[in-house]
C-alpha cells in the first residue's frame, strides 16, 4: 500500500496559514461589496505576516461595521457605538500603542452621525487604518441615502438625491490624514496594494472603498453600483508595494514610475497610467478630486501620501511601552512628584 | 372607513391629522417606518420632512421648529433617544411643545432590535438633566397609535412641553385596522412663538435663568404645570377590577396579554382584574391607591427586569403586596406563565395568612 505524503502547508513569514486570518462566515448579502473587502483584508494580513492576535478591529454600527466578524478571527474586535468608532479606537490605541489598529465602518456611520469624530481623528496622526465601506446608503436600516450619495443619484424607490455629497477623502486630505486612498471593492489588486501600504504607514490611513450594496443601491441611476463603477472608475496609477524586508527589483522603464519611501524603508511604487501624478502634493490631490468630480469620474488609487517619521504617540510624548502593560512600579507616582502635588495644595 | 396599516404608519397619519407639519428624523430599527411614512406624506400635505445627520441634529431641528410655533415631531428608538436626551431637556426647559415617538427595542447598549420595555426609566423618569418631566402616552393597539399621537399634540400644545408616544416594537410593527377621525384645524401660531415679526420680537424662548431665584421660580412653574397635568390628564383603562382580589398591571403589548390572563384566571375562579396606565406620566397613582385599600395583591408585568413596578410600589405604598413578572431580551411574557405566577403568589399569601 502506498501512502501519499500531505503536501507541506503554505505559510507566511511568521509560519501561519491563510486559515489563521479568516473570520466567521459572513451573514451579509451575497454579492455585497463589503464581503470582497473582508477577503482582501484576510489576504493582505496573511501575506504581510501580521500577528493576528496583535490586531485590534474597530467598527461602528451598520452592515459594514458587522464585517470585522468575517475576517481575522484570531484578532480582537470592538464593535462600538454608531458613529463613535474613531473615539473608541483613539482611546484603545493610546492605551496600547502596540496594537495594529484597523477600523472598518460605513459611509453612514462616518459621514453623518460620526462626522464630528471622523474630522477630529483626521487631525491626529494616529497609526490606524480607517476603511470606509462606501455604498452611498444606510444598508442596515434598509437603503436611506447617506451623505456620500452623489447629487442627482437615484434611490431604489426612485427618489433623486438633491444634496451635495461629503467626500471623506477630500476631508481627510484637508484635515491632515497622512495617507488617503480611494478604491473599488471590485478592484482586487489595487485594494491589496493600498492595504499593504497602509499597514506600513506611520500614521493615519483613510481608505474610502466604493462597495456596492446589492440589495438597496445597485440599480440604474445609482452612482455606487457595480456597473456605474465599472464605467467610471479611473485608476490614477498602478500600485506596487515593496516592504522593507524584501528587496525586489521591479523592472520599470525610467520616468514611468514614482517611488514613495515610507519611514520604515518600505516603498510604494506607482506606475504612471494616463497621467503623471505626484501623490505627495496636497494641492494635486485636491485638484484631482475636484476635477474628476466635475468630469463624473471616480479617481482611485493613493490620492495622497505624506510619509511621516513621527506619529500621534510621539506628539503626545508617550512612553514606548503600552500603558496597558506598564508595571505598577512605573505607574505609581514617585515620591518627588507626590511631594510636589502636596506642596501645591498647601 | 378603516385602513389596515402598521402601528408606525398610524403615528404619522395621526400626527398629520393633528396638524403636525414638520418631521425631523434619523433611521433606526424598529422605528424606521415612521420616518419612511413621514418622508412620503409630510411633503404631500404641505409639510416638511428632513433626514437629519443624527438624532442629536434631529431633536435640535425639532427645538428650532417648535420655537417658531410649528407643531413638530421626531421618532426613534433607545440608542437614538439617548442621544436626544440633551435636546429634550432644553425643550422642556424652554417650555416648547413637541412630540417624540419612541418605538422601544432591547438594550442596554446596542442590545438588539427585538421589543423590550426597558426604556421606561429613560423616558418616564427623564434621560436628560434637570427638574423636568415629559408627558408619556403608551398605546397598546394600532388604533391607539393614531389616537394617542393626536392627543400627544394636544397635550404638547396645552402644556408647552415634550410629549412621548412610547410603544414597544411589537405595537410599532404590527398591522391592524384603524379608523381615523377628521383632521384638526392646524392651530394658529401660539402667542409665545417667534415668527420673524415686530410683534414677536419681544418673545424670548430660553432655558437659561442665571439668577438662582429666577431658576427656582422657573422650576416651580414647571412643577406646577406637571401637577396640573397629573390632575387633568391621567388616563387609565380598568378591566374587571371592581371585585378583584388580584390586580394585574402592564402597558403596551403586555396589556393585551394581561386582558387574556384576567379572563383565564376568572375562568379558573380567581377574581383578577387589569389596571393599565395609558399615561405613564402622569401615572395613575390615585387609582392604584384606591384599589390598594381593598386589593391585597398587585402583579406588574413588563418586558424588562422591572421598571414601571417601582411606580406601582410608590402608589400602593405598602398597603398591598406588589410582585413583578417580566421577560426581556426580546421575549414576550406568556399568558400561561403569568397565570401560574399569579396562582403561586396567591397560594403563598393564603398559606402565610393561614
Ligand atoms: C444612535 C443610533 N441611531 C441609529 C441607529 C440605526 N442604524 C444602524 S446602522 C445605521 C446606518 C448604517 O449605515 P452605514 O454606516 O452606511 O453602513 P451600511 O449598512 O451601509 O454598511 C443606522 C442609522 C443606531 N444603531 N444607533
Ligand atoms: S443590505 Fe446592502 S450593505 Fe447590507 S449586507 Fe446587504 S448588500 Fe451589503
Ligand atoms: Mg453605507
Amino acid at each position: 500500500m502506498s501512502t501519499t505524503a500531505n503536501p507541506p502547508k503554505k505559510t507566511n513569514r511568521i509560519g501561519l496559514e491563510v486559515l489563521n486570518y479568516k473570520g466567521g462566515k459572513t451573514t451579509l448579502c451575497a454579492g455585497c461589496g463589503h464581503n470582497s473587502i473582508s477577503e482582501r483584508i484576510v489576504e493582505v494580513f496573511y501575506e504581510m505576516g501580521i500577528h493576528p492576535w496583535n490586531v485590534a478591529k474597530f467598527s461602528g454600527i451598520g452592515c459594514s461595521s458587522k464585517s470585522p466578524a468575517y475576517f481575522l478571527g484570531l484578532s480582537h474586535g470592538f464593535n462600538g457605538v454608531h458613529g463613535r468608532a474613531p473615539s473608541l479606537a483613539t482611546g484603545a490605541m493610546l492605551a496600547n500603542r502596540n496594537l495594529v489598529g484597523i477600523l472598518v465602518t460605513g459611509d453612514g456611520d462616518t459621514a453623518s452621525i460620526g462626522i464630528g469624530q471622523y474630522i477630529h481623528l483626521m487631525r491626529r496622526n494616529l497609526p490606524l487604518i480607517y476603511i470606509i465601506e462606501d455604498n452611498g446608503v444606510y444598508g442596515l436600516t434598509k437603503g436611506q441615502f447617506s451623505a456620500t450619495a452623489e447629487m442627482g443619484s437615484k434611490s431604489k424607490g426612485g427618489v433623486i438625491n438633491d444634496m451635495a455629497k461629503i467626500d471623506c477623502c477630500l476631508l481627510g486630505i484637508q484635515l491632515g490624514a497622512s495617507l488617503v486612498a480611494r478604491s473599488f471593492s471590485g478592484d482586487k489588486k489595487q485594494m491589496q496594494a493600498i492595504l499593504k501600504a497602509a499597514l506600513h504607514h506611520n500614521g493615519l490611513s483613510v481608505i474610502d472603498i466604493i462597495s456596492p450594496c446589492v440589495t438597496f443601491n445597485d440599480h440604474e441611476g445609482s452612482t455606487k453600483s457595480y456597473s456605474y463603477m465599472k464605467e467610471h472608475d479611473l485608476p490614477i496609477h498602478e500600485i506596487d508595494f515593496v516592504p522593507h524586508y524584501e528587496n525586489i527589483e521591479i523592472e520599470m522603464a525610467e520616468g514611468e514610475v514614482r517611488e514613495v519611501e515610507l519611514h520604515d524603508g518600505s516603498q510604494i511604487r506607482l506606475r504612471k497610467l494616463n497621467r503623471d501624478y505626484d501623490p505627495t502634493k496636497k494641492t494635486n490631490a485636491v485638484r484631482l478630486l475636484q476635477e474628476s468630480e466635475e468630469k463624473g469620474e471616480v479617481a482611485t488609487g493613493i490620492l495622497y501620501v505624506q510619509p511621516r517619521d513621527t506619529n500621534f504617540f510621539d506628539m503626545l510624548g508617550m512612553v514606548d511601552e503600552p500603558l496597558a502593560t506598564l508595571p505598577e512600579s512605573r505607574v505609581r507616582p514617585s515620591k518627588e512628584s507626590l511631594d510636589m502635588v502636596m506642596e501645591e495644595l498647601r | 372607513m378603516r385602513q389596515l396599516l402598521k402601528g408606525n404608519e398610524a403615528i404619522v397619519k395621526g400626527a398629520l391629522l393633528a396638524g403636525c407639519r414638520a418631521f425631523y428624523g434619523y433611521p433606526i430599527t424598529p422605528a424606521n417606518e415612521i420616518a419612511e411614512a413621514a418622508a412620503y406624506y409630510f411633503p404631500r400635505c404641505g409639510g416638511t420632512f428632513l433626514q437629519a445627520e443624527s438624532e442629536v441634529a434631529a431633536i435640535n431641528m425639532v427645538y428650532g421648529a417648535a420655537s417658531a410655533g410649528v407643531l413638530t415631531m421626531t421618532a426613534s428608538s433607545g440608542p437614538g433617544i439617548s442621544l436626544m436626551s440633551e435636546g429634550i431637556s432644553y425643550l422642556a426647559g424652554a417650555e416648547l411643545p413637541c412630540v417624540i415617538a419612541d418605538i422601544t427595542r432591547g438594550g442596554p447598549g446596542l442590545g438588539n432590535i427585538a421589543p423590550e420595555q426597558s426604556d421606561y426609566w429613560q423616558v418616564v423618569k427623564n434621560g436628560g438633566h434637570g427638574s423636568y418631566r415629559s408627558l408619556v402616552l403608551a398605546p397598546s393597539s394600532v388604533q391607539e397609535m393614531a389616537d394617542l399621537t393626536r392627543l400627544a399634540f394636544a397635550l404638547a400644545a396645552r402644556y408647552r412641553n415634550p410629549v412621548f408616544v412610547m410603544a414597544d416594537g411589537v405595537i410599532g410593527q404590527m398591522m391592524e385596522p384603524v379608523r381615523f377621525g377628521e383632521p384638526a384645524a392646524v392651530p394658529p401660531r401660539p402667542q409665545w412663538a417667534v415668527d420673524g415679526t415686530a410683534e414677536t420680537r419681544k418673545n424670548l424662548v430660553s432655558s437659561i435663568f442665571l439668577q438662582p431665584d429666577e431658576l427656582e421660580a422657573h422650576i416651580g412653574k414647571l412643577g406646577a404645570k406637571y401637577a396640573e397635568a397629573s390632575r387633568r390628564e391621567t388616563r387609565l383603562e380598568s378591566y374587571r377590577t371592581e371585585d378583584a382580589e388580584v390586580v394585574l398591571t402592564g402597558y403596551g403589548i403586555v396589556r393585551r396579554i394581561l386582558r387574556h390572563v384576567v379572563d383565564e384566571l376568572r375562568g379558573q375562579g380567581i377574581a383578577a382584574g387589569l389596571l393599565r396606565p395609558i399615561t405613564l406620566f402622569p401615572f395613575p397613582t390615585e387609582e392604584f391607591e384606591r384599589l390598594a385599600r381593598r386589593v391585597p395583591l398587585f402583579v406588574a408585568v413588563e418586558m424588562s427586569t422591572g421598571q414601571m413596578v417601582e411606580d406601582v410600589r410608590l402608589a400602593v405604598s405598602g398597603r398591598a403586596e406588589v410582585k413583578f413578572y417580566g421577560r426581556c431580551g426580546g421575549n414576550l411574557p406568556d399568558a400561561a406563565g403569568i397565570v401560574e405566577f399569579v396562582k403561586t403568589r396567591l397560594g403563598a399569601m393564603e398559606a402565610s395568612h393561614a
